[in-house]
């Protein structure tokens, strides 16, 4: 039951779903940091040192997997927050745990990697696993990084180039890993050098044939001649 | 989403406009409840049983939802993640263009 809980509150919190709570604490935190930066980093440090020791504890008295990785995935969130010698010290602990004992499960790590998406997570995990899909993974994680940064501003040359490797060796070599929505990476990464070079303002959209939900076929450029605002949207 | 969607076809419902989703829902029988309750009258896409990684959604590339593209009356695609306010902004524009145009051609 217990592991059911964390499990959801984890995966919810790794979803930004009901955790609203997460933006006020942030906030508050933030407010305190500019007006008294030492209170702000002793308050950080007992919030923190706080919650590691009962989630250790947790883990360590965890009676299966996934209890045990719920917590220490968690230790991991909650010492991502700060930068004080506590939080670094319980992300690398949490760190170091998760990879000894998930390093090839690749659902499990997807889920490290969406909680820290760090080059320093990232080269700890490639060091440690031998499972193919983690380091497709990886490799994903990576290129998000850069693929985000290209929405806001033009990517430098080296990191352009990075991107390149990335997105060659997971249409390649990875092409037929998933990723963690279970998509294999070479049509993730066909959709989206599709979506940079075909979908860019300017561009003709690419028609789309289907069915709408009552089972009728139509066709997206049934609309030429209307301004279309095209929205994928999900119920969830 | 839903109430400015709601209020952006309302609006422009005389205007040569269409919202059109794509949607990612894997199970649709479920959806339709969903649709009555919340009064979504535009017509979608359902992109099949596999839901987020449904074949439309991944040869777009899309991978966070919603997704909003907004194309002009030739299907060019004019704008990219509008949303709010930034959105109402973009159709009117389009639809300034689209009447300037079409006065302009008589």
């Amino acid at each position: 039951m217990l592991s059911k809980l964390f499990l959801g509150w984890v995966s919810a919190a790794a979803l930004g779903l009901g955790f609203d709570g997460a933006a006020d604490v942030a906030r508050i935190r933030e407010e305190l940091r500019k007006k008294q930066p030492d209170a702000a980093a002793r308050a950080d440090d007992a919030l923190t040192g706080g919650w590691l020791e009962t989630l250790w504890q947790t883990a360590a008295q965890a009676q299966d997997d996934d209890a045990r990785f719920a917590a220490l995935l968690l230790a991991m969130q909650v010492s991502e927050f700060g930068t004080t010698q506590v939080c670094k010290e319980g992300r690398g602990k949490a760190r170091d745990e998760l990879l000894a004992r998930f390093a090839d499960d690749p659902k499990r790590m997807g889920e490290l990697l969406r909680v820290s998406s760090t080059a320093e997570t990232r080269e700890a995990m490639l060091a440690r696993t031998a499972h193919k899909g983690v380091k497709a993974l990886c490799l994903w994680s990576e290129a998000a990084g850069y693929l985000s940064t290209m929405r806001r501003e033009k990517l430098g040359e080296e990191a352009q180039k990075r991107l390149d490797v990335l997105m060659g060796l997971l249409r390649g070599e990875y092409k037929d890993e998933l990723d963690s929505r279970g998509r294999r990476f070479g049509d993730v990464v066909e959709g989206r050098l599709r979506a940079m070079n075909d979908l860019a303002v300017g561009k003709v959209a690419p028609d789309i044939e289907g069915k709408d939900l009552d089972g009728a076929p139509f066709k997206l450029s049934d609309y030429r001649g209307k301004i279309v605002v095209l929205d994928f949207w999900g119920h969830w | 989403m839903y109430p400015h969607e709601r209020s952006l076809v309302e609006r422009l419902k005389d205007e040569p406009f269409a919202l059109i989703g794509v949607n990612s829902d894997v199970d649709v029988e479920k959806l339709k409840g969903a649709l009555k309750q919340e009064n979504i009258s535009w017509r979608s896409f359902w992109d099949g049983p596999k839901g987020t990684y449904g074949p439309i959604a991944t040869s777009w590339g899309v991978n966070s939802w919603p997704t909003i593209y907004v194309l002009d009356e030739t299907g060019t695609i004019r704008y990219v993640s509008a949303r709010g306010p930034q959105l109402d902004e973009a159709v009117d524009t389009l639809l300034a263009e689209l009447r300037a145009k079409q006065s302009g051609g008589k």
